[in-house]
């Protein structure tokens, strides 16, 4: 591959990763990098440790793979998001696709983790993502009241 | 190291709208809704549409929700719902009704449609 072709992005613990610039733009914070110093070939992205850098390149190569094809990447982020459970892992992940501003991968991991939450309790939720009940019992029972008949968008019949 | 697995000390506010955005269905917002204060807040901005049971005092109905749900852009009026006031709404969260109502459309023809519907 032609040097031009690739950048080096090094993660905030110093590691660095070579990636192809067509990978490395579909992150929109990158993209901006990349054309505002079109001369440097190594970016640094303080924010992004090495294990979630990793995690982000393999993500962003699988989709310049993928192409446009919608069923392909449907069963690549399947494949990616495959024994991704560990809390910290996906709060990373989550962090640093928002900082590098890509849309899919933020989708795929917010939308992994409102499928953890589907059907569970409050109090699940609460042991899951250690969370303080900061409510009193009676502030609780209001809220249940206030929601009783709120209820949400349009029922499809 | 503690603290890192703790959604609460790691993702800021716009991450945790995100991820409401891609919570569906009633039952799964009010767990949201209900599990802290924070996530009570951000639950309610994230809301844009809503269903409600039809109401003898529509006005009060409105006003109730533009301070609830300050982001509501949609309301549809569903005469099949039960209607059950909540006691205490006086006490919710107070911000400014007026001007929660200038975002406010309330869409007269779903209100009628889903009146129609339900009266077929």
């Amino acid at each position: 591959m032609a040097e031009e072709n690739t950048i080096t992005l090094k993660s905030s613990d110093g590691k660095e990763f070579l990636i192809s610039k067509k990978a490395a733009t579909l992150s929109e914070t990158i993209k901006a990098m990349v054309e505002e110093d079109n001369s440097s070939s190594v970016f640094p992205l303080t924010v992004v440790d090495s294990k979630t850098l990793a995690d982000v390149i393999t993500f962003l190569n699988k989709h310049v793979d993928c192409g446009d094809d919608d069923d392909k990447k449907k069963s690549c982020d399947e494949e990616f998001m495959a024994g991704k459970d560990d809390m910290k892992d996906l709060f990373d992940l989550v962090v640093a696709a928002n900082y590098l501003d890509v849309k899919d991968l933020l989708d795929l991991i917010c939308g992994k983790i409102a499928d953890m939450m589907q059907g569970k309790s409050p109090e699940w939720v609460r042991k899951t993502f250690n969370i303080q009940n900061d409510f009193s019992p009676e502030e609780e029972a209001k809220v249940r009241e206030e929601y009783a008949w709120a209820h949400e968008g349009v029922e499809e019949d | 190291m503690r603290g890192y697995d703790r959604i609460n000390t790691v993702l800021p506010d716009e991450l945790l709208l995100e991820i409401f955005h891609h919570v569906d269905s009633k039952p799964n917002r009010d767990t949201c809704a209900l599990v802290c204060k924070r996530w009570l807040s951000l639950e309610r901005l994230s809301r844009e549409s809503i269903r409600i049971g039809a109401s003898a005092s529509p006005d009060n109905r409105v006003r109730l929700l533009s301070r609830c749900f300050v982001n509501i852009r949609c309301v549809f009026v569903d005469e099949r719902l039960s209607i059950s006031l909540p006691v205490h709404y006086s006490a919710l969260t107070k911000t400014n009704p007026e001007m929660a109502l200038e975002k406010f459309q309330l869409f007269a023809c779903s209100m009628q449609r889903s009146i129609s519907d339900a009266r077929l």
